[in-house]
């Protein structure tokens, strides 16, 4: 019970530091200032955990309960924050309700947001790629969360086109 | 006793069943291995949390924690791993970059454009779309067909609308 209690309210503390944060003013790297919050939330109750002897195993199931829903809300609202392009698609063609559209209404909807620009500017405003010209160059060494998930995608072999 | 031991376990033989299931199948049913993998792990841990409560005397106290904790540990873990593995199949951000990762003078825009055509993605979409039986084409136009994507997309706009007070980033 004191597992479950204290995970779940250090994550509805941390998300409502969030919130409050957000209303205030959107930050610039979205994902970033999350896990931030997220940490910060995480590291200050731990230091209480060491002054009021909290044990070692319970502290780090709870660290593993709080990280799992920390994670699995960090990814969620990576989907949040920038549109997927297919769940547009889907609510664009709910809206049409019993109509209907055709392929000629899809690619207009789809061209007025230009998902591939949008992701290289986020790449850009992540600082991983820049503009030079009519080019897009790589800056500095491959994070590694990049590494890490490039990796373990040569285990799955070549990829479909997709996005 | 506090046992994480448990979902950690779990995840590992989740992990590992889904690599050998993806790859003994040489790169096909790619989403059936993970659910396959993800009901290995999930058998592992329940077997593992009912070695523990059965060998524990405060049977109620060790059921609420394989319940209400390892499991949701498990599940979390399982979702961030999905998500994980799906961004190295198909985002299109990590391949952009890793293209012009493998280009040390970089890579023209045209030619990024070109290769990733908005409207040849579109159509991909689309096919794909129609091929789960999301979408339906009749007479030239393209219906909803199955729901449960529309019940995500409804989710995922509700919750940009409250955090980002947008319903879209391109707004």
């Amino acid at each position: 019970m004191k597992i479950f209690l204290t995970s779940v309210g250090l994550f509805l503390f941390s998300f409502a530091v969030h919130l409050i944060v957000w209303r205030y003013k959107l930050p610039k790297h979205h994902i970033k200032s999350l896990l931030v919050i997220f940490a910060i939330v995480f590291c200050l109750w731990v230091f209480g955990a060491i002054i009021y002897s909290w044990g070692l195993l319970e502290t780090v199931h709870i660290g593993l309960f709080y990280g799992s829903m920390t994670l699995s809300y960090v990814i969620t609202y990576s989907a949040i924050e920038a549109d997927s392009p297919t769940l547009s698609l889907i609510r664009f063609l709910a809206e049409a309700k019993g109509n209907g559209r055709t392929v000629s209404e899809v690619s207009q909807f789809m061209a007025q947001r230009p998902f591939v620009r949008a992701r290289l500017s986020a790449l850009a405003l992540s600082g991983l790629i820049r503009e030079e010209g009519s080019r897009f160059i790589a800056v500095g060494p491959q994070p590694l969360s990049f590494r890490v998930i490039l990796g373990f995608r040569k285990l799955y072999g070549p990829i479909s086109r997709g996005g | 006793m506090s046992s994480f031991i448990g979902p950690i376990a779990a995840m590992v033989v989740n992990v590992l069943a889904q690599i050998i299931l993806f790859r003994g199948r040489r790169g096909t049913q790619y989403f059936g291995s993970i659910i396959q993998a993800f009901l290995l792990g999930a058998v592992t841990l329940l077997i593992g949390e009912a070695f523990f409560i059965s060998s524990s005397a405060a049977v109620s106290e060790r059921l609420f924690l394989a319940l209400a904790v390892n499991l949701p540990i498990y599940l979390g873990l399982s979702y961030c791993y999905f998500n994980f593995v799906q961004l190295g199949q198909t985002s299109i951000r990590l391949r952009i970059y890793s293209e012009i990762m493998a280009h040390a003078a970089g890579v023209m825009i045209s030619e990024i454009e070109r290769e990733y055509d908005e409207k040849g993605l579109t159509e991909v979409r689309l096919q794909r779309l129609r091929e789960s039986g999301d979408v339906i084409e009749r007479d030239g136009n393209h219906f909803i067909g199955r729901t449960r994507l529309l019940h995500i997309a409804n989710v995922i706009f509700a919750a940009k609308h409250f955090l980002l007070r947008k319903k879209s980033e391109f707004d």
